[in-house]
C-alpha cells in the first residue's frame, strides 16, 4: 500500500508540469537575474584590502609575534595590518571600525570581534589555526629553532588563508551572499507544492482528500508518501539550481556534498512549513498560500535577500532569531561551509533545521489526524 | 438478511444550521435505497456522516452491523463512494486514476488489474484510458468518478447525485450501470432531488426535508400515503369561475387550479375521473385542447407532505 501511495506520489508530481516548472524557473530566473545585475562588477578583479588588527600585549609570546609579523609582511600575501595596543586604545579603535579584531596575548590568546563580517571570520580562522598548530610551534621553537621560520610561514601561507583572501572579495560576498538568499527562498516555496499536496488529502478541503480518507488505510502513508516525493522533487530541482549557477560562474566553494545537504534539508524545512500550513482546516486554500508567500518573503529578506546586511544586524540585536529562522539557517549553512575549516556550523544548523523539520510534521500529523474527526 | 446501515437519532449541526435533526434510516442488505429530498435537505450530510467523514453531535451508526468509525478500516473496505462532486486527480489518466483507487483497497497486483479493466469496461470507458480527465466531457467525467469508487467491488455503494448535470443518455447508462451493481450483488444508496430517477430504481425511498424523515417506503406504498390519486391537465381557454365551481363538484374532485388557460385537477380515489371532466366540456360546449391524467409522483407526495414542492 505504500509503495502504491509512494509511486502515485511520485507520478502526480511528475505530470504536474506548471509546478514543476515555475519550482525550477523560479531560482534559476532570480539567479540569472542577480547574475546580470552583479555580472559586471564581478568580473573586475576588486583589490583585497589587509585586514586591520589591534594586538593587546599582556604576555610575551615569541612565536605567535612571529606569526604574525609573517602574516603583515608588506608583500602580495599580506593578510594583516597589525596594531599593537593598550586595552583601552584597542576597543575604542574597534568600536571606532578602525580595526575589526582585538587579539589579547594573554596566558591564552583571546580574539574580540565586532560584527560577524567575512574579515573578522578570517581573523578567527587564524587564530584558531594557530592554537591548534600551537603546541607543534612549540615544541620545534625549541628543539629545531631553525626550522620554525619555515613552518610558520607554512602555516601563513596554508590554503585556509587563500581561500579566505579569495571569498573576502568584496563584491563577490555581496553576490553570493545573494544567492545563498535565493537558495533559502526557493526552499521555503517548496511550500507551496506542499499545501496543494496536503489538500488533496484532506476530506474538508477537496472532494478528492475525501475520497482517499475513506480508504482503509492509516492516513499516516499517503502523508509520507507525499512527503518524500516531494522533498526528492525539490531537491533535486534545487541541486539543478546549483549546478546552473556554477556553471554560469557564481563560485559557491567546493563542498558540494555538503551543500546538497544544505540543499535537502532546506527543502524538508520548507515543505515542512507548507504541510502544516495546508493542515489549518480553517483557512481558505488562498489564505495558506498568502501566509507561505508572505512568511517566506519576510524570512528570506531577514536573510539579505534583498539587502545585505540585514542578517548580521539582527545577528547584533536578536541572535535568537537567526538561529531560528529557516532562510537565515541555510544561507548561513553556505557562508559557514565556505569560511569556517570545521563543520561544527555547519551541522549545527543541519540539525536545527531537521530538528524543526520533524517537529512541524509531528504537529502537522496530529492536526490532520484531529481533522478526520472534527466538524467541517 | 441483515441491515447494511443502521442511523439512529443522528443529529448533525453546522454552527447555528441544524442540518439532521435526529434522523434515522434503516437500508437492508441487497436494496437500492433512494434518499430523496430538495437541495439542502442533508442528504450529502447524511452520507458523510455515515462515512465517517464528518463528526456528528448526536446519534448511533452502524455499518454490517458494527459500529462506523475514522479508522474502521475493515468496515471501509466494503464500501465504495462516488461523491455528488467529481474526484480524481487531473494529473493522472483515466487508467491511471482507477488504479490508484483500486489500489488503495487491493494489493494483489494481478487482481487489481482485472478489477481496474472491469470497472473501466463497465463504465464504458475503454477508448478513454489514456485520456486526462480534463479532455472528458462532463457525462464521461461522471463515469470515471463511478469507476474510482467502485472498482473494489464494494457490497454497499453511496451514490450522491451522480447524475447531476448529465446528459439524459449517459444518465441512463449510469442508473443502468447502477441497477447492474445491485443485481450483482451490491446495496446501494441513492440520492438524489430528481424524483423520477428514483421511481426508476429504488426499491426502498426515504423521503427528508429539513434533516428531517418525512417519509419512507416503496414508491407505491409513499403514493397511498397521500389523498392524490390523480392529476388531470387540461389545455382550455376562457373558463369563468362559474365553469370551476362546477368542475370541484364533479365527484372525487378535491382541488381545481386555473392559470394560464391551463387546468388543473387533483382526484382522490374513483375511477373514470378523465372521462367525467371531458363530459362536464362536453356538455358545455366548452371546446377543449390536450388532456392529460398522470398518476402521482414522488413529487406529489412530497407536496402534500410539506406543502412545498420537491423542486424549485
Ligand atoms: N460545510 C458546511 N457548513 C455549513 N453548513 C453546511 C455545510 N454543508 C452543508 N451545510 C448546510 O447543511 C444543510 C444540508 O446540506 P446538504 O449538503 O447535506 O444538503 P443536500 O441534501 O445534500 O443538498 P444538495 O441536493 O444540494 O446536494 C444545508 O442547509 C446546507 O446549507
Ligand atoms: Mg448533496
Amino acid at each position: 500500500m505504500f509503495f502504491h501511495s509512494l509511486k502515485y506520489a511520485f507520478i502526480t508530481m511528475l505530470k504536474n508540469k506548471t509546478a514543476l516548472i515555475w519550482t525550477l524557473i523560479f531560482p534559476i530566473a532570480l539567479g540569472s537575474f542577480m547574475y546580470m545585475a552583479f555580472g559586471n562588477i564581478y568580473e573586475d578583479q576588486a583589490l583585497f584590502t589587509e585586514v586591520p588588527v589591534a594586538v593587546v600585549k599582556e604576555k610575551e609570546n615569541e612565536n605567535f609575534e612571529a606569526m604574525l609579523k609573517e602574516l603583515s609582511k608588506e608583500d602580495d600575501e599580506q593578510l594583516l595590518v597589525v596594531n599593537y595596543m593598550e586595552a583601552d586604545e584597542a576597543k575604542e579603535a574597534l568600536l571606532d571600525e578602525e580595526v575589526v579584531a582585538i587579539i589579547n596575548m594573554n596566558e591564552d590568546i583571546d580574539l574580540t570581534i565586532a560584527s560577524n563580517s567575512y574579515k573578522a571570520t578570517m581573523v578567527e580562522t587564524i587564530i584558531n589555526e594557530y592554537k591548534k598548530q600551537e603546541k607543534v610551534i612549540t615544541d620545534i621553537a625549541k628543539n629545531h629553532p631553525e626550522n620554525l621560520a619555515g613552518v610558520i610561514e607554512n602555516l601563513a601561507d596554508s590554503k585556509n588563508f587563500y581561500t579566505e583572501k579569495n571569498t573576502s572579495d568584496g563584491n563577490q560576498d555581496m553576490m553570493t551572499n545573494y544567492f545563498y538568499a535565493i537558495f533559502a527562498m526557493s526552499c521555503l516555496f517548496g511550500s507551496f507544492g506542499a499545501i496543494e499536496k496536503i489538500g488533496k488529502l484532506q476530506g474538508n478541503v477537496s472532494p478528492l482528500g475525501m475520497r482517499r480518507c475513506l480508504s482503509p488505510n492509516s492516513k499516516m502513508i499517503s502523508i509520507v508518501a507525499e512527503f518524500i516525493s516531494m522533498i526528492t522533487f525539490q531537491t533535486i530541482v534545487q541541486i539543478i539550481a546549483l549546478i546552473y549557477f556554477v556553471a554560469i560562474g557564481v563560485d559557491f566553494g567546493n563542498k558540494y556534498p555538503q551543500m546538497i545537504g544544505i540543499l535537502f534539508f532546506g527543502s524538508c524545512i520548507g515543505i515542512a512549513f507548507g504541510i502544516i500550513i495546508g493542515s489549518i482546516s480553517k483557512l481558505s486554500e488562498n489564505t495558506k498560500s498568502g501566509i507561505c508567500i508572505s512568511v517566506s518573503m519576510v524570512i528570506a529578506g531577514m536573510a539579505d535577500l534583498y539587502a545585505n546586511g540585514v542578517k548580521d544586524m539582527i545577528e547584533h540585536k536578536a541572535p535568537i532569531i537567526n538561529r531560528l529562522n529557516p532562510a537565515a539557517l541555510i544561507s548561513d549553512s553556505f557562508y559557514a561551509l565556505n569560511v569556517y575549516d570545521t563543520n561544527e556550523r555547519y551541522f549545527g544548523n543541519m540539525a536545527i533545521l531537521g530538528t524543526m523539520t520533524v517537529v512541524l510534521l509531528i504537529v502537522s500529523y496530529l492536526m490532520l489526524r484531529r481533522n478526520k474527526y472534527a466538524s467541517v | 438478511m441483515g441491515n447494511a446501515i443502521e442511523v439512529k437519532n443522528l443529529v448533525k449541526r453546522y454552527k447555528e444550521i441544524l442540518a439532521l435533526d435526529h434522523f434515522s434510516l434503516e437500508v437492508a442488505e441487497g436494496e437500492v435505497f433512494g434518499l430523496l429530498g430538495p437541495n439542502g435537505s442533508g442528504k450529502t450530510t447524511t452520507i458523510n456522516c455515515i462515512l465517517s467523514l464528518l463528526s456528528y453531535d448526536k446519534g448511533e451508526i452502524k455499518i454490517f452491523g458494527k459500529e462506523m468509525k475514522p479508522d474502521s478500516y475493515e468496515l471501509k473496505k466494503n464500501i465504495g463512494v462516488v461523491m455528488q462532486n467529481v474526484a480524481v486527480f487531473d494529473e493522472l489518466t483515466v487508467y491511471e486514476n482507477v488504479d490508484y483507487f483500486c489500489g488503495l483497497y487491493i494489493s494483489d497486483k494481478e487482481l487489481k488489474k482485472k478489477y481496474v479493466e472491469e470497472a473501466i469496461e463497465f463504465v464504458g470507458l475503454e477508448d478513454y484510458k489514456k485520456f486526462l480527465p480534463k479532455k472528458l466531457s462532463g457525462g464521461l467525467l461522471r463515469r470515471l468518478n463511478i469507476a474510482c469508487g467502485i472498482a473494489h467491488k464494494p457490497k454497499l455503494i453511496f451514490f450522491d447525485e451522480p447524475t447531476v448535470a448529465v446528459d439524459p443518455q449517459s444518465r441512463n447508462k449510469i442508473l443502468e450501470g447502477i441497477m447492474q451493481l445491485n443485481k450483482e450483488g451490491a446495496t446501494i444508496v441513492y440520492t438524489s432531488h430528481y424524483m423520477e430517477e428514483v421511481e426508476q430504481i429504488c426499491s426502498k425511498i426515504l423521503i427528508m426535508d429539513g434533516g428531517k424523515n418525512v417519509a419512507i417506503g416503496t414508491k407505491e406504498e409513499l403514493k397511498k400515503m397521500i389523498k392524490n390519486t390523480e392529476t388531470i391537465t387540461v389545455d382550455v381557454m376562457n373558463l369563468t369561475q362559474e365553469h370551476i365551481a362546477k368542475i370541484k363538484e364533479i365527484p372525487h374532485v378535491y382541488a381545481v387550479k386555473y392559470a394560464d388557460n391551463q387546468l388543473v385537477v387533483n382526484c382522490s380515489g374513483g375511477k373514470h375521473n378523465i372521462v367525467r371532466i371531458i363530459d362536464f366540456f362536453q356538455n358545455n360546449d366548452i371546446a377543449i385542447g390536450r388532456v392529460n391524467a398522470q398518476q402521482p409522483t414522488l413529487n406529489d407526495v412530497f407536496l402534500e407532505i410539506t406543502g412545498k414542492e420537491l423542486r424549485d
